[in-house]
């Protein structure tokens, strides 16, 4: 069985990587400081104390550890990535290296820097390098996790002018992408490969659309990019963030020719866009199911009719979410107003929903306390009771469903 | 494949087939049983439906399926088309037999066994005027009941005004218990009796091909643990698929699945059947004779493919309508296990006596979503509504009769076959008539009829198909003669509903798989006296 060491493997893009390596038949060695969950193997490793990680056997080396502190740390990432090239050289193996597309010698940050000071032994020594895009997608984790974080929170967004350009990657892409270079390594030693969308896009855009994946829509606001530079400057002098750092290098990111690497690779990459789209979609439909759910059960719905719901219109109903309004969304029992013979009646689409959400409600011991009267769960008079209350609220919902008829009519 | 040839190769391992292939291979005959080969997919849970449905976390399962199959039949017209554990029953049907639906709900089925896998075990025997003007040897069809019930395994036998409707008593054990609904409402009906007699109106117990103690073939009695609509895990309720084995015990018996006959040919003194095969290429086998038992509809396919000339023929079947009745001593009752096949029986007489003829069945083994989609409310209104009505409730189905039916099938020129569904001009004014007379007699019964809740099937929802190629005392081509042999196409016979005369409104598989038996059985004597070509 092919073997493969992975520094790094209970990071962002290592945990991804990994489960990928398994999935394609490889048997994964965690290098890690801590075991990981994803891999077949662990070995104990720590950027700061480097150690042996090839346990008598020679596989070759994935390095994706970074040290999670600030830039004054960065030899210590260059010793470690020196003594990992040793130990190859010794066991006849090789380093592939996941670098940076911000990798310069003259890179405005410590961290770009840092990553080409490591390319440049790495190649020497006859290992490959790739130079992953912007990140993105699957677990969150990495910088990936810090921008889901702006985009879910931030109510606006900074818009830098010049816009600076990403090229955004998918997390399963980019593994995708280095399980290609190990499957064939010596067409690739000695090389950097660059893997990334070819088209380079404003990175304020790319927000937006990380956005509206969790339906929102922050106001872009202009910030001249030497108010970013001096921001961030000014950051890293007080707290040495790493982030600030990585932020800055945003701001000097050269755009990088992917299309060749690509197609030497065999790989077509997913667009970031359509990717959005489909979370978006997907946010939506588990938001529309945890809403319809709740209406029906009268309670809330536990996380597995949800997700069973949201597979269902994946599956079904082409992953398309309906249009129902916010306070809907918000407050479920009044999609009782929309839920009205005459209503569903008017609209299909809605009625079937409704209908998939009380089989889905149903089938689950949850629905069934709701749905049949079972021996010991409430009284006859309890039974009766609840029944004659539902009348007079159906009533209400009745009338404003009149409502929302005659408006949806005029409309 | 190279199959060796057989003395009778019969098409469908449903009811018919494996009927008419009894007798066959108790003759010594080499038989090849042929079907679409699907088998289950899911298991019935094990376990008391309420028990189940409290506490398997899981129950999705089976409720819904792993492919949500549930909702993907959301408007299938009968809950069992929605049941997950039935789904390889129906599925496929249409487009591997190449038959298209026009205003007809078409069902069918490539399993193994048909669609005894998924029916409703109602069984009857034919009085001697429901088969038309064929002479039939009476002993003959009744040794063939014997030996099929013997098999089948009824029950349901009472002393009550419907035992000569369904004329199976000789051949069934007694009934399952009845649960408390039903038994309140029987009493009540054996009180005014006379009067609902008067009008029409009869009630008695469901007579049902349901085990009702252990058969020795290992087939267990009914628990009443109320899985019906899923299946019975203890294999109470018959299906053809468990008569496999005991044909495969013979020597001369091949079962070959996934074997979809399109057309049989002429081969010197013998028959081929052109098919698909389990692969999907083309397949042959040649037989001696040929035994179509597909189902009537696929059957009369492979027929027209076969016979130029025969074209077009009127399909039979029963319009179905459904309701739910109301006994309000039992409102928001808690709900109690029990058996959820049918339990009582009625009839009512119009233009001819019990020309109508129904069952009823317990709520409590239907999902609730399958009253929510008909209640004029909220499903948050409906809910708590039904919850409380629902244990006081019985669902009832009935069959009006066949004339009221104006369906056909047409072979088309591109070889596929057309079911079109029609109905009689007087069919919804009947299908009123009747909702009122029920409603009467129920309520002097002490049940209510739910005000809405009587609702007319879509043409074809009642999966009763018959008469396409019917037993007539002189045929012309594409009908058959009193041993179900077709005329134009000798040596080729049709078992299945196919040859049904007359369909009355009533269950007729019991009495399909009698002849089905008689048909066999002659056919048996007939190998007997003609040299193997």
């Amino acid at each position: 069985m092919r073997s493969v060491t992975v520094t790094g493997a209970t990071g962002y893009v290592g945990s991804h990587f990994a489960r990928a390596a398994r999935r394609a038949g490889w048997r994964v060695v965690a290098a890690t400081r801590h075991a990981s969950a994803h891999a077949d193997a662990w070995v104990p490793y720590d950027l700061r104390t480097p150690a042996w990680v090839l346990d008598g056997e020679a596989t070759p080396i994935v390095h994706l550890a970074v040290l999670a502190g600030g830039s004054d740390e960065r030899d210590v990432e260059v010793d470690a990535a020196h003594a990992l090239l040793q130990e190859a050289r010794k066991h006849g193996t090789y380093v592939l290296f996941v670098s940076s597309q911000v990798a310069r010698a003259d890179a405005p940050t410590a961290y770009g820097r840092t990553k080409h000071a490591i390319e440049e032994r790495v190649l020497a020594s006859g290992g490959i390098v790739v130079r992953p895009g912007l990140v993105y997608g699957g677990a969150p984790g990495g910088l990936y996790a810090t921008l889901l974080r702006a985009a879910r929170r931030a109510v606006m967004l900074p818009a830098v002018v010049p816009p600076p350009c990403v090229q955004p990657v998918h997390v399963d892409d980019l593994a995708a992408a280095l399980l290609r270079a190990l499957e064939s390594p010596e067409r690739w030693f000695g090389r950097v490969l660059h893997v990334a969308e070819p088209e380079p896009r404003p990175f304020s855009a790319w927000m937006h659309e990380l956005a509206a994946t969790f339906g929102r829509a922050p106001w872009c606001v202009p910030i001249p990019a030497a108010l970013v530079r001096a921001g961030t400057a000014l950051a890293a002098s007080i707290g040495a963030s790493s982030l600030a750092d990585r932020a800055r290098s945003l701001l000097a990111i050269p755009p990088m020719a992917t299309a060749g690497d690509l197609a030497a690779l065999g790989l077509a990459l997913r667009s970031s866009r359509e990717a959005f789209a489909r979370r978006a979609a997907r946010r939506a439909c588990v938001r529309e199911g945890a809403a319809l759910l709740r209406y029906v059960l009268g309670a809330a719905p536990g996380l597995a009719l949800v997700r069973r719901y949201a597979r269902a219109i994946e599956a079904l109903r082409d992953a398309q979410p309906l249009p129902l309004p916010r306070w809907g969304l918000r407050i479920p029992l009044l999609l009782r107003a929309l839920d009205q013979p005459r209503l569903r009646a008017a609209d299909g689409e809605w009625q079937w929903r409704v209908h998939a959400a009380a089989a889905i409600a149903e089938a689950s011991p949850q629905g069934a306390r709701r749905f049949l009267a079972l021996q010991g769960d409430g009284s006859r008079a309890w039974r009766i009771g609840a029944a004659l209350a539902a009348l007079p609220v159906e009533a209400l919902a009745r009338a404003a469903s009149l409502a929302l008829d005659t408006r949806r009519r005029r409309g | 494949m190279t199959l060796p040839d057989f003395d009778v190769l019969v098409v469908g391992s449903g009811p018919a087939g494996v009927a008419a292939a009894f007798p066959l291979i108790e003759a010594g005959w080499r038989v090849a049983m042929v079907d679409g080969g699907a088998q289950p997919e899911i298991d019935v849970p094990d376990g008391e439906y309420l028990g189940l449905r409290a506490t398997d976390p899981l129950q999705a399962r089976w409720l819904l399926g792993a492919d949500l199959h549930a909702l993907r039949a959301a408007e299938a017209s009968s809950p069992k088309f929605r049941a997950a554990t039935l789904a390889f029953a129906f599925r496929d049907f249409a487009a591997a037999n190449r038959i298209v639906a026009e205003r007809f709900a078409l069902a069918g089925s490539m399993a193994v066994g048909g669609l005894s896998n998924a029916w409703g075990c109602g069984v009857t025997r034919f009085a001697a005027s429901e088969w038309g003007d064929v002479a039939i040897d009476a002993r003959e069809l009744d040794a063939a009941y014997a030996s099929v019930a013997a098999r089948v395994g009824l029950s349901g036998a009472a002393d009550d005004d419907l035992a000569t409707f369904f004329g199976v008593d000789d051949l069934a054990r007694g009934a399952i218990p009845l649960d408390r609904l039903h038994a309140w409402l029987a009493g009540r009906y054996a009180r005014s009796r006379q009067a609902a007699m008067a009008d029409g109106f009869r009630m008695g117990r469901a007579r049902l091909a349901v085990l009702a103690q252990d058969a020795p073939d290992g087939r267990l009695g009914c628990d009443a643990r109320g899985l019906c609509l899923w299946g019975c895990p203890r294999r109470a309720m018959y299906s053809s698929r468990y008569d496999l084995a005991s044909l495969r015990r013979h020597a001369g018996f091949v079962h070959v699945p996934g074997f979809i006959v399109e057309r049989v040919v002429r081969d010197g003194g013998a028959w081929r059947a052109h098919a698909r095969g389990p692969q999907g290429g083309p397949e042959t086998v040649a037989a001696r004779h040929v035994v179509l038992a597909a189902g009537a509809i696929a059957s009369t396919a492979i027929a027209m493919r076969s016979l130029p000339g025969f074209r077009a023929a009127r399909l039979l079947h029963l319009p179905m309508a459904a309701f739910a009745l109301w006994l309000p001593r039992f409102t928001a009752a808690h709900a109690v296990p029990g058996p959820a096949t049918a339990q009582l029986a009625f009839t009512l007489d119009g233009d001819a006596p019990q020309e109508v003829c129904g069952y009823t069945f317990s709520t409590h083994g239907l999902p609730m979503t399958e009253f929510l989609r008909h209640a004029p409310l909220s499903v948050a209104g409906a809910a708590p509504l039904l919850r409380a009505l629902l244990p006081s409730c019985i669902v009832a189905n009935c069959f009006l009769p066949a004339r009221l039916t104006r369906s056909r099938v047409e072979l088309r020129d591109d070889g596929a076959l057309c079911v079109t569904g029609g109905e009689a001009e007087d069919a919804a004014e009947f299908g009123e008539r009747v909702r009122a007379r029920l409603a009467a007699a129920f309520a002097a019964s002490g049940a209510r009829m739910l005000p809405g809740s009587f609702r007319r099937g879509a043409a074809g929802a009642d999966v009763h198909y018959a008469g396409t190629m019917p037993m007539r005392a002189s045929p012309r081509p594409g009908e058959c003669d009193a041993d179900g042999e077709l005329s134009g196409l000798e040596g080729v016979y049709a078992a299945d509903a196919a040859v049904l005369p007359t369909l009355p409104a009533k269950s007729h598989t019991l009495a399909m798989m009698a002849n089905a038996h008689r048909i066999g059985a002659r056919l048996a004597r007939r190998l007997a006296t003609t040299l193997p070509c």
